[in-house]
C-alpha cells in the first residue's frame, strides 16, 4: 500500500521531469545538428572557417601559389578589400567584413628562398580570437613546408606549389570542440551519455525529493507506523518506489535518447555506458534520499533545499566535470576539485568508451570511474541512513 | 467492563526532564476517557508511548491485554495532533491510503472510506487537495483518515486545536457518535469544556502524573468549591461585606469595588438566599452569575495554576 501510495504522488511532480526532457531533447538536439553540420551553416563538424582578406605587395609567381594555396583551402573564405582606401582594413575587421587582414610583404619569394621568414607576411587580426590561431597555424604550416622543400633541393616556385600540394591532401584543423578522434557516427550517443548525469540528477531530485519528504514527515511515518506496518517494511516500499521512479526515467531518456539520435545510441561498448547510467542513477537515489530525509517534513523545505541541491550540485557537476565544457578545456585546479565529484568520473569513462575529448578506450579506466561513482553513491547512502538514524533519534526522544 | 489499555508506573525521561512520571492509567471497553492537561503535562507522550512511537524509560503498557503488536494495531486508530495526511493526494486518496494500510481487501476498502467520508462530511470534497480545504475540513479530513478502518480504539490527540465553533462541535459531536457505535475513545485535549462535554471518565494529567482520576462529577467533589456566585454591585460598605461573609455555606468572599463573588462549599439555595440579603440591605444590584465548579477550578485547587497557564 504505501509503495502503490507513493507512485501515486509521482504525477504531482511530474513537470519537473517533463521540463528537464523538453530541455534534454533541445540540448542534444542542438548540440548533434552543430557538430553534424545540420544548422545550416554548411560546415562540417570539425571544419572552421576565417574570412581572410590578402594584400599582395610582392606579386610573384611564389606569392601568387601562397595565394592560390590560401583560397583553396576549405576553411578560408577570402574576402576583398580596397587596400587604397584609408582606415579600409580597420573598418572590415571592425564591422567583421574580415577576420584577418594579411598582407604579403614585398620580398616575400626571395625572403622564402633564403629562410628570412621573420619579415614574409604581416598580419592585422581580431587579437584573441578563434580566426588567429586557426590562421597562423595554417600559414606556418605552408611556410614550414615550403622551407622543407627548399631546403631539399626544390627552387622557390616549385617548393611553393609542392607545399601547397602536401597540405592540400590533409591539413588537420584543430577544432576546439571536444570531438576529436572519435568516430563521428557515434556523435549522438556520446553527446545523450555525455548529458545524462545532468539530466537524470536533476529529474531524480525534482522528483524523489519532495515524494521522501511527504512520506518521511515525521506526522505521515507516525501515523503510518501506527498501522500494523513495520519501520523496515515502510521504508523498503518507499525505496522501492523511487528505484522504480528511476527505472522509468532512465527507460524514458533512453527511449528520447534513440528517438533524438535517430537509433545510433548503441554500439559494442554500450554495457559500460549502460552500466554507469545505473550507477549513477543510484547515486542520484541517493542523494534523493538524503536531501529528503534532511528536508522531511516541510513541503516548504523540500522545494527550497531541492532548488538549492539541484543548482549548486547539478549545474555545479554539469560545468566543473565536462558536461557541458570539456574535460580537456578545464583548468588543472578545476580538475583537481572535480575528482571530488561523481560526474567527473562519470564523464571520464564516458570519454574513454567513445574514445572522444582526447581519450582512448582503456577498460582500467572504465572500471574505475564506474567504480569510484558507486562509491560515492555507496557514501550517501551510509550518509542518508544516519540521517535517518538521528532523525529517528530526535524524534523519539 | 474490560480494560483496554492499561498503563502502569509509565516513566519517560529526556535527559533531566522527566516528561512521565508513574502514569497511571486504566481505560475501559465503551469509555470516551479524557486525558486532560496544559500545554506539556505530558499527554502527548503519554499517547506516543502507548503508540509505540517513543520508547520509554520504566513501566508495562498494554492494550487489549496484549504488548503492542501488528495484530493490536490492526484495532487502533490513530487522529494525530498535527494534520497527518499527503499534500499530494486528493481528499479521497488520503483515506484510502491510511485505510489501505489496515485492509487491504479492495471493496471492503472503498465502502469503508465512503462511510469515512459521510461521517466526516468531505461528502463533495473527495476530489479536493488538502491545501485547498478549510482548517474545519482538515480536521475533519484526518480524523477520516485515523477511522476510516473502523478501529476498536480510537486515540485521538487534541484533534480540535485551532478549529471553528461550528467545526469543532460537528467534530465532538462525531466523536460521540463513534463511541456509540461501539469505539473505545481516548481523548486527549487542554479544552476543559470539551472534556466536560464528552468524556466519561477523565484523567487530570501534570507534569507527567495523573493527579486525579474518575466521572466529571467525582473530579469536581475532590475540590471545596460546589459554587461560585458573582454580583454587580458597587459601592458596599464594610458592614454589608460583613453580612455576605456570614452567608451559610460560603467560604470565601471578594470584592474588587464593583463586584461581589462569593465562593461555596455545599448548601442549596445559596443564591436565593445571597438575592434576599441584597434585596433587604437595598443595594443595587447589576448582573448575577451562579457558577459550578469546572474541572480548570479542580485543577486550580489540586495544582494551584490554571489548566491554561
Amino acid at each position: 500500500m504505501v509503495f502503490k501510495a507513493y507512485l501515486r504522488l509521482i504525477p504531482s511532480y511530474m513537470g519537473v521531469a517533463v521540463m528537464y526532457m523538453a530541455m534534454f531533447a533541445v540540448l542534444l538536439g542542438m548540440t548533434m545538428m552543430e557538430r553534424s553540420g545540420l544548422n545550416g551553416s554548411g560546415a562540417s563538424a570539425d571544419s572552421f572557417v576565417t574570412l581572410l582578406a590578402v594584400n599582395d605587395n610582392d606579386d610573384t609567381e611564389e606569392s601568387r601559389a601562397f595565394l592560390e594555396y590560401l583560397e583553396n583551402s576549405p576553411n578560408i573564405k577570402m574576402t576583398d578589400i580596397d587596400f587604397e582606401r584609408e582606415n579600409a582594413v580597420q573598418d572590415s575587421l571592425y564591422y567583421r567584413k574580415a577576420e584577418y587582414v594579411l598582407t604579403i610583404n614585398k620580398g616575400f619569394a626571395e625572403a622564402l628562398s633564403t629562410g628570412d621568414t621573420e619579415y614574409l607576411l604581416s598580419s592585422q587580426v581580431i587579437a584573441g580570437s578563434a580566426s588567429e590561431v586557426f590562421t597562423e597555424s595554417f600559414i606556418d604550416s605552408y611556410i614550414e613546408a615550403a622551407r622543407l622543400y627548399i631546403t631539399v633541393g626544390y627552387d622557390t616556385a616549385e617548393a611553393c606549389r609542392e607545399a601547397a600540394k602536401t597540405l592540400e591532401n590533409g591539413v588537420e584543423v584543430k577544432s576546439f570542440s571536444a570531438d576529436n578522434g572519435w568516430d563521428k557516427e557515434n556523435t549522438g550517443a556520446y553527446l545523450f551519455y555525455n548529458f545524462m548525469p545532468y539530466i537524470m540528477l536533476m529529474m531524480i531530485l525534482g522528483i524523489l525529493v519532495p515524494t521522501f519528504s511527504s512520506f518521511l514527515s515525521e506526522d505521515v511515518k507516525a501515523r503510518s507506523l501506527c498501522a500494523p506496518v513495520s519501520p523496515v517494511l515502510y521504508m523498503i516500499q518507499i525505496i522501492c518506489g523511487a528505484f522504480m521512479v528511476c527505472l522509468v526515467s532512465a527507460g524514458v531518456l533512453l527511449a528520447a535518447g534513440i528517438i533524438i539520435t535517430g537509433g545510433t545510441l548503441f554500439n559494442e561498448h554500450s554495457l559500460y555506458s549502460l552500466l554507469q547510467m545505473l550507477v549513477f542513477m543510484l547515486f542520484s537515489l541517493a542523494l534523493s534520499a538524503f536531501v529528503g530525509i534532511l528536508s522531511s517534513g516541510s513541503a516548504k523545505k523540500a522545494n527550497y533545499i531541492t532548488s538549492m541541491v539541484s543548482n549548486v550540485l547539478g549545474l555545479g557537476m554539469a560545468f566543473l566535470c565536462g558536461v557541458f565544457v570539456s574535460q580537456s578545456l578545464l583548468g588543472e585546479n578545476i580538475l583537481m576539485a572535480a575528482k571530488f565529484l561523481p560526474a567527473y568520473w562519470y564523464v571520464k569513462a564516458n570519454n574513454s568508451i567513445f574514445g572522444a575529448d582526447g581519450a582512448v578506450f582503456n577498460e582500467a579506466i572504465i572500471w574505475s570511474a564506474i567504480g569510484i561513482q558507486a562509491l560515492f553513491a555507496l557514501a550517501l547512502i551510509a550518509g542518508a541512513l544516519l540521517a535517518a538514524h538521528i532523525k529517528k533519534g530526535k524524534e523519539s526522544k | 467492563m474490560e480494560t483496554v489499555v492499561k498503563v502502569e508506573r509509565l516513566v519517560k525521561r529526556y535527559k533531566e526532564l522527566i516528561a512521565l512520571d508513574h502514569l497511571e492509567l486504566d481505560i475501559k471497553e465503551g469509555e470516551i476517557f479524557g486525558l486532560l492537561g496544559p500545554n506539556g503535562s505530558g499527554k502527548t507522550t503519554a499517547i506516543n508511548c502507548i503508540l509505540s512511537l517513543l520508547t520509554y524509560d520504566k513501566g508495562e503498557i498494554s492494550v487489549f491485554g496484549k504488548k503492542l503488536c501488528a495484530d493490536v494495531k490492526r484495532n487502533i486508530g490513530v487522529v494525530m495532533q498535527n494534520v497527518a495526511v499527503l499534500d499530494e493526494l486528493n481528499v479521497r486518496e488520503n483515506i484510502d491510503y491510511f485505510c489501505g494500510l489496515y485492509i487491504s481487501d479492495k471493496a471492503l476498502r472503498k465502502q469503508r472510506v465512503d462511510e469515512a467520508i459521510a461521517f466526516a462530511g468531505l461528502e463533495g470534497f473527495e476530489k479536493f487537495r488538502p491545501k485547498k480545504l478549510s482548517g474545519g475540513l482538515l480536521r475533519r479530513l484526518n480524523i477520516a483518515c485515523g477511522i476510516a478502518h473502523k478501529p476498536k480504539l480510537i486515540i485521538m490527540d487534541e484533534p480540535t486545536v485551532a478549529v471553528d465553533p461550528q467545526s469543532r462541535n460537528r467534530i465532538l459531536e462525531g466523536i460521540e457518535e463513534l463511541n456509540r457505535q461501539g469505539a473505545t475513545i481516548i481523548y486527549t485535549s487542554h479544552y476543559m469544556e470539551e472534556v466536560e462535554q464528552i468524556c466519561s471518565r477523565i484523567a487530570i494529567i501534570d507534569k507527567g502524573r495523573n493527579i486525579a482520576e474518575g466521572t466529571k462529577q467525582e473530579l469536581k467533589k475532590l475540590i471545596k468549591n460546589t459554587e461560585t456566585i458573582s454580583v454587580e454591585a458597587a459601592g458596599l460598605t464594610e458592614e454589608q461585606l460583613d453580612g455576605a461573609r456570614s452567608m451559610p455555606h460560603a467560604y470565601e468572599c471578594r470584592y474588587d469595588g464593583k463586584t461581589l463573588t462569593l465562593l461555596y462549599s455545599g448548601g442549596k439555595h445559596n443564591l436565593t438566599r445571597l438575592l434576599d440579603y441584597m434585596h433587604n440591605e437595598e443595594i443595587p444590584m447589576g448582573r448575577v452569575y451562579s457558577l459550578l465548579p469546572t474541572l480548570n477550578d479542580v485543577f486550580l485547587e489540586i495544582t494551584g495554576k490554571e489548566l491554561r497557564d
